[in-house]
C-alpha cells in the first residue's frame, strides 16, 4: 500500500483591485449615424412587377372571350353549344339503379300477363313528350276532332291551342292533305302541309320543339305568316325559301 | 388581416433622417379608413436605418415600438399570394349567369355577365394581392406586415419594391462589414 502523498495547501495571492469607479460616457440622444448610400443592383427587379397584372389580365380576357363564344350564338338561337338539361334529367330519372329492382320484382316481370302489358304500353306513350308522340303521326291521328288519341291531346295542347282563332281558321282550311310530322332538327319536327296541291301558295307547316315551343307558318296566296311562341329557337326556319 | 399602405419609401440613398426604407400601413376597409380620417386608426411602421430596425404598431388603446440593432436581425423576407381560387370563382360564376341569360336568347344579359365577369375577377385579383415583408429577429420573434393595395390611397407596392428593401438590407450589412 503506498502512503498518501501530502497535501500542500498554498494561497495565491490575487491581483490588487482598483475601487475606483469606471466612468461612464457622456450620451448623445437621438444621434443620428451617418447613413452613406448604398449601391443595389436593380437587374431583374422590373419584368416581374408588370407581368404580375398583365398575366391575369389576359388570363381573365382569354376566358371571357371563349365564354362569349358559347354564350353568343346560343343567345341567338344557335344549338350547338345548348345543355338539353330537360333531356337529361329525363334520362336520368328513367334510369333505375340495379339495387332499386329486387329479385321478387324481377320474376314478377317475368310472369307478366298480356293485359298488363297492354296498360303498361298505353302508360308508357302517356309519358312520352309530345314530341315523341307527334313523330311521324299525319295530320288524321293529330288534328284536333279527328280521333281522341294521346298525339291528338299533345298537337292540341302544345300547338293547336297556342294559336289565336285567326290562324285556326286558316290552318283548317289548309288541313285537307298535309303529311306527317317529320324530324328535321335533332330537336325540331315539323309537319309537312303539303304534299300534293298549292305547295308555297297554301299551306300550312306546324313546328315544336323538344322543350315544347311551337311556331306555325301559314302561307295565303303566296304570302307566308310566321307565328311563333317566345323561346322558339328556329325562327330562321319559318318562311324560309324553299 | 391585410393592411393598406399609407406611406412607402424605399431608396438605397437614405433620407434627411437616415431612413432607408419606411412603410406606413392602416388596417383596409372602410371603417379603418374613416378612423384614419380622424387620426384614430390602428397604424403599422416598419424603418430601416443605417443601424437600426424601427417596428411601432399603434392604435387608439395605446402602441407598442421595437427598436432592433441591426446586428440583431436574422433575416429580412417578403412572399406574395395571388387570389386565384377568389378571382376564378367570381368569374365562373358570371360566366354561369351569362350561359343562363344566354339560354333565354337574352343577349345583352350574357354579353353584359361575361364582361362583369371578367372586370370583377380582374379587380378582385388586383385588389387582393397580398403581400408580406417582415423582419426576424435572433430571439426568432418576426416583425411582418402582410399589405395588400388600397382602393381609396391606391397605393401600389409591386414585388419588385420589396426585393429591392431585401437589397437595402443586405447592402447594409455588407457596409457594416466593410466599417470593421
Amino acid at each position: 500500500m503506498n502512503p498518501s502523498p501530502s497535501l500542500h495547501s498554498q494561497v495565491r495571492p490575487g491581483p490588487a483591485l482598483t475601487l475606483v469607479q469606471t466612468k461612464a460616457p457622456s450620451l448623445v440622444l437621438n444621434a443620428v449615424h451617418p447613413s452613406p448610400a448604398l449601391r443595389v443592383s436593380h437587374a431583374g427587379l422590373a419584368p416581374k412587377g408588370d407581368l404580375s397584372h398583365t398575366i391575369p389580365v389576359l388570363v381573365f380576357v382569354c376566358l371571357g372571350s371563349l365564354v362569349s363564344i358559347v354564350t353568343l350564338p346560343l343567345s341567338q338561337g344557335s344549338h350547338w353549344a345548348r345543355i338539353p338539361v330537360e333531356q337529361l334529367v329525363g334520362d336520368m330519372s328513367a334510369l333505375t339503379p340495379p339495387w332499386s329492382a329486387p329479385e321478387e320484382e324481377l320474376a314478377a316481370e317475368a310472369t307478366v300477363d298480356p293485359i298488363e302489358e297492354e296498360i303498361a304500353a298505353q302508360q308508357q306513350t302517356q309519358t312520352l313528350a309530345p314530341f315523341e308522340l307527334l313523330s311521324g303521326v299525319s295530320c288524321p291521328a293529330y288534328f284536333p276532332g279527328e280521333q281522341a288519341s294521346a298525339a291528338s291531346l299533345a298537337f292540341d295542347e302544345h300547338i293547336w291551342s297556342k294559336l289565336s282563332e285567326q290562324l285556326q281558321s286558316q290552318a283548317t282550311e289548309r288541313l285537307e292533305v298535309c303529311g306527317p310530322f317529320a324530324l328535321v332538327q335533332k330537336d325540331l319536327i315539323v309537319s309537312q302541309g303539303c304534299v300534293e296541291n298549292e305547295c308555297g301558295t297554301n299551306e300550312v307547316q306546324f313546328f315544336l320543339t323538344a322543350d315544347n315551343k311551337a311556331a306555325v307558318e301559314i302561307y295565303v296566296d303566296r304570302e307566308c305568316t310566321p307565328s311563333s311562341e317566345p323561346g322558339f329557337r328556329y325562327k330562321n326556319l319559318l318562311c324560309a325559301p324553299r | 388581416m391585410a393592411l393598406v399602405v399609407k406611406k412607402f419609401f424605399v431608396s438605397p440613398t437614405p433620407r434627411e433622417d437616415g431612413v432607408y426604407v419606411e412603410i406606413v400601413a392602416r388596417e383596409s376597409g372602410l371603417f379603418a379608413w374613416l378612423f384614419a380620417l380622424l387620426k384614430l386608426d390602428p397604424n403599422y411602421c416598419l424603418r430601416i436605418l443605417y443601424d437600426k430596425v424601427h417596428y411601432e404598431s399603434s392604435s387608439v388603446f395605446g402602441f407598442s415600438k421595437v427598436i432592433m440593432p441591426i446586428h440583431s436581425v436574422s433575416s429580412v423576407s417578403f412572399g406574395t399570394v395571388r387570389p386565384w381560387k377568389l378571382a376564378l370563382f367570381w368569374f365562373f360564376l358570371f360566366a354561369a349567369g351569362a350561359y343562363a341569360a344566354a339560354h333565354l336568347e337574352e343577349m345583352q344579359w350574357a354579353l353584359g355577365l361575361t364582361v362583369s365577369g371578367v372586370v370583377i375577377a380582374i379587380l378582385l385579383f388586383i385588389l387582393n394581392r397580398e403581400l408580406t415583408i417582415g423582419v426576424k429577429e435572433v430571439t426568432d420573434t418576426s416583425y411582418d406586415m402582410t399589405l395588400k393595395r388600397s382602393i381609396i390611397e391606391g397605393q401600389e407596392i409591386s414585388e419588385a419594391k420589396l426585393e429591392e428593401i431585401t437589397q437595402i438590407f443586405t447592402a447594409i450589412l455588407d457596409a457594416h462589414k466593410a466599417h470593421h
